[in-house]
């Protein structure tokens, strides 16, 4: 895996031309490999402060570990809205950041070129992933198709506004990259698988 | 012998250039109907209904449709630059080219956009079917690819709408959301004795009448709505 897969902190107004190198890594990215495995202690580093930066310092980790017990977790009606809502709060304000810098239009261009390519590999992977272990179940490689064109996304929205590898898009991505997939928070736990 | 059997078959877009000039326009007016229309749909339906959507698996299936969605515009834009169809006459706000008016319902709610998937992507199948045996075949290898993922989305609509149903307040909430959007939705295939209709047909482009496609629509919509227990409002006599 390339360093531009997983680190999406280059900065200045140079960001913007970094996106074709950084959609060409989506195709080296460990999509879903390690899903239902531990994560170690870098991983687990990463997901904390993931969470501390958004907002959720003191929030605990808790692992899925096989693919029908991460739908669960997705489609758990007592899921807690407050992390999306942060989420869509600092995409909000990159979003404005990085206008300014390149421009709505071209901005939306590029982003739109990370999103169409990360969600068809993140498919993909995603896909063949689940039927290694006897799934096969294309609404639910969709969902994880989903999820990952939005880290892509906001990774690469952090990256094109100058944010840092402290960024917690830029963290989100980092655990995709490493083949994990944080699920959300519920039961005031972070699942991820 | 058809109208059909006497069109030319034209492989790529480079025979494309030497078929008569009325083949060529009517090939370009479907190819830019599908990229303006499969832009806007995602822009003004998929992006803003991952807000409303209830769970994160919803949001993120949400996701990756919308995205499907406008990977559709990008493969007719691509097919349509081939053709040598300027960009700015296939994208929104660029050309003056009105998209359908089913994009002009501004979407409030997560039923409305359920109810859209189900019984708005199911007039998409019609069109798109209508093309997989078109004579132009690289709109036909087009559409062939497509039709899986719009399948799949109207699957959504009805996989959706199935949870919704089960209780009846969630019920009630979907159709109220098809009484307000279905009414517009035969419209899509536009008015009787089409001009671009018949031409479509004198070459092969397409298969069937507008009036026989918005009649199988209506029948399709009654089934998939009837199966979930709903009910399909009366349309205006004007909309019918």
């Amino acid at each position: 895996m390339t360093a531009a897969a997983t680190r999406p902190a280059t900065t200045g107004s140079g960001a913007l031309t970094a996106l074709p190198r950084f959609i060409a890594a989506l195709r080296r990215v460990s999509w879903f490999a390690a899903v239902g495995q531990a994560l170690d202690d870098d991983e687990r580093h990463d997901a904390t402060r993931y969470l501390a930066a958004l907002g959720f310092p003191e929030c605990p980790l808790v692992a899925a570990t096989d693919w029908r017990a991460a739908e669960a977790a997705t489609r758990d009606p007592d899921w807690d809205p407050k992390w999306w809502a942060a989420e869509e709060n600092a995409r909000a304000a990159l979003l404005a950041a990085a206008g300014k810098l390149h421009g709505r239009h071209a901005l939306m261009t590029a982003l739109s070129r990370v999103t169409l390519e990360a969600s068809d590999v993140a498919m993909g992977a995603a896909a063949v992933a689940a039927a290694r272990t006897g799934i096969a179940d294309p609404a639910l490689a969709r969902v994880a198709a989903g999820a990952a064109a939005q880290a892509a996304y906001q990774a690469a929205l952090a990256l094109t506004a100058g944010a840092d590898s402290d960024h917690p898009f830029a963290i989100k991505y980092r655990l995709f990259a490493a083949g994990h997939w944080p699920l959300g928070l519920g039961g005031g736990r972070l699942r991820i698988f | 012998m058809t109208a059909q059997a006497k069109s030319p078959q034209v492989k790529t877009c480079e025979e494309l250039k030497t078929q008569p000039e009325e083949f060529r326009a009517a090939c370009e007016k479907i190819v830019i109907s599908h990229a303006i229309n499969e832009l806007y749909g995602a822009q003004v339906f998929d992006e803003p209904a991952v807000a409303f959507a209830p769970t994160p698996y919803a949001k993120w299936l949400t996701c990756r449709v919308a995205m499907e969605e406008y990977g559709h515009h990008v493969r007719f834009f691509e097919l349509g630059r081939e053709m040598g169809i300027d960009a700015d006459r296939m994208i929104p706000g660029k050309t003056a080219k009105r998209p359908l008016s089913i994009f002009e319902y501004p979407l409030k709610t997560w039923e409305e956009f359920v109810a859209i998937k189900l019984l708005g992507d199911l007039a998409e199948i019609l069109q798109v079917e209508d093309l997989l045996h078109c004579s132009f075949h690289p709109l036909r290898n087009l559409a062939r690819m497509t039709m899986p993922e719009e399948r799949f989305h109207a699957q959504f609509g009805a996989d959706f709408s199935q949870e919704m149903i089960e209780t009846s307040a969630g019920k009630k909430r979907l159709q109220q959301a098809i009484n307000r959007l279905y009414p517009s939705l035969p419209a899509f295939f536009g008015g009787p004795k089409s001009r671009n209709n018949e031409i479509f047909r004198k070459w092969g482009i397409k298969q069937r009448t507008n009036e026989e496609m918005r009649e199988d629509y209506i029948a399709r919509a009654q089934e998939v709505t009837a199966k979930l227990g709903l009910i399909l409002p009366k349309l205006a006599e004007a909309a019918a």
